[in-house]
């Protein structure tokens, strides 16, 4: 009897351990992601210069929480690292974009949002994998808290940066809109330090020019 | 018609009576540790081995080395991948993180070399249903493909008597959840470590 309780501690230690499965936890970063999207007949390789306006726009709606702005603390960062993006692929900055006309013109919007998770955390429910309790999984990045039975409640806030790239000449002659030849999105979680921010905003940035080869010039 | 089904029904329940073989009943824990191969492994990218996974198994011996039975387990795998994802003119780059769940629904029969009380090694197979749950998690989005298969396992066992009716097992089997519509073949290796009880009656 002896025996089969240290086979049966042997089998069910193991099995609990593995729940807590040693994955490596999730930091911040690991949550951004880089999305580009570009116009498939649009030849990169004619374009020579850019406009890139001083300022960021901000997408809001009504009720926005203003403190969520973050008074545009990193925009003077996001515009000098697109710009240095698009130096180090050859194009051009127009510096009399009042008299000349440019091939691009680059705009950039920031969009906050706040998000709220509640979820249902009954075991069988949320699977072994994305269940809130096991290290490293399904937990919403900054969560504030939980109830105990039967709700989880978690909020995070994240942001978004936008890089459209139009080209001025290619106006729609029925709707009169410019078409994005080029959108540059990172996407991630609004929490950590200032430093912390800022590295990830630039690495992004770097990251969305890296992976659109067809812009170089 | 009905006559014939009455006759077969009287026949499966006299034949397969524990009071006309007496052979009794196994029931088996097992912890699994799985090794995922082929698609499965591709989609998990970084991920050799999980140890994460149990499973439950009831054997009803209808001969004294032949067992019919059912088979339930909770397998989990997890990955993670850098690699970019592209989608005609778009592409996505983020750390994915990998999540498949697996639960095989089966019925299963095992041949037994060995007599009771013996060790007793066994093979068997198991078919059935799957569910499979994967979740493909990037950034704060997530993407979820749930699926029933057709499935199956091949398995090759050996029973360890311990004490009375209480044994240790160790098995292998090969899990086949077959391609759907909207889903890759499911294949992988699993160890299993079990304890189990035969009951007499």
């Amino acid at each position: 009897m002896k025996n089969f309780k240290s086979a049966f501690l042997l089998l069910v230690v193991p099995g609990l351990l593995s729940c807590y499965n040693s994955s490596e936890d999730i930091f911040l970063e690991d949550l951004d992601i880089v999305v580009t999207s570009y116009d498939e007949s649009y030849d990169f390789g004619q374009a020579r210069t850019f406009i890139l306006p001083d300022s960021v726009v901000r997408i809001t709606g009504e009720g926005d929480d203003p403190s969520d702005d973050d008074g545009g603390q990193f925009d003077e960062l996001i515009l000098d690292r697109i710009r240095q993006n698009l130096l180090d692929l050859g194009y051009t900055e127009e510096s009399d974009p009042e008299n000349n006309a440019s091939d691009l013109v680059v705009v950039v919007q920031t969009l906050v949002v706040d998000n709220y998770v509640i979820t249902d955390p009954y075991f069988f429910w949320d699977y072994w994998g994305w269940y809130p309790w096991f290290p490293g999984y399904g937990y919403g990045p900054g969560y504030g808290w939980y109830y105990p039975y039967p709700v989880v409640v978690g909020a995070y806030t994240t942001g978004t940066i936008f890089i459209n790239m139009f080209d001025p000449l290619q106006v729609g002659t029925q709707d009169q809109q410019i078409p994005n030849v080029w959108l540059g999105a990172l996407n991630g979680v609004l929490e950590g330090s200032t430093s912390g921010l800022q590295a990830r905003i630039a690495r992004g940035i770097d990251q969305a020019f890296d992976q659109s080869p067809y812009l170089e010039n | 018609m009905r006559k014939q089904a009455l006759l077969l029904i009287t026949y499966l329940v006299l034949h397969f009576s524990p009071s006309s073989y007496g052979q009794g009943q196994l029931f088996n824990l097992s912890w699994n540790i799985g090794f995922p191969v082929s698609d499965l492994k591709d989609f998990l990218t970084d991920e050799d081995y999980s140890l994460g996974g149990f499973g439950l198994d009831y054997r009803y011996f209808i001969e004294e080395n032949i067992s019919v039975g059912g088979y339930f387990a909770w397998d989990f795998f997890n990955g993670t991948s850098d690699e970019m994802l592209s989608f005609g003119n778009t592409d996505i780059t983020g750390q994915q993180r990998l999540f498949v769940n697996y639960f095989p629904f089966m019925v299963n029969s095992h041949y037994y070399l060995g007599v009771d009380d013996g060790i007793r090694p066994y093979f068997g197979v198991g078919l059935g249903a799957v569910r499979t749950l994967q979740r493909t998690s990037i950034g704060t989005f997530n993407i979820q493909n749930n699926n029933w298969h057709f499935g199956l396992y091949p398995e090759l066992g050996v029973i360890f008597p311990v004490f009375d009716d209480k044994n240790v097992s160790l098995g292998a089997k090969y899990h086949t959840a077959l391609e759907t519509d909207d889903s890759f073949t499911y294949s992988y290796f699993s160890l299993n470590v079990g304890i189990s009880a035969k009951f007499f009656e």
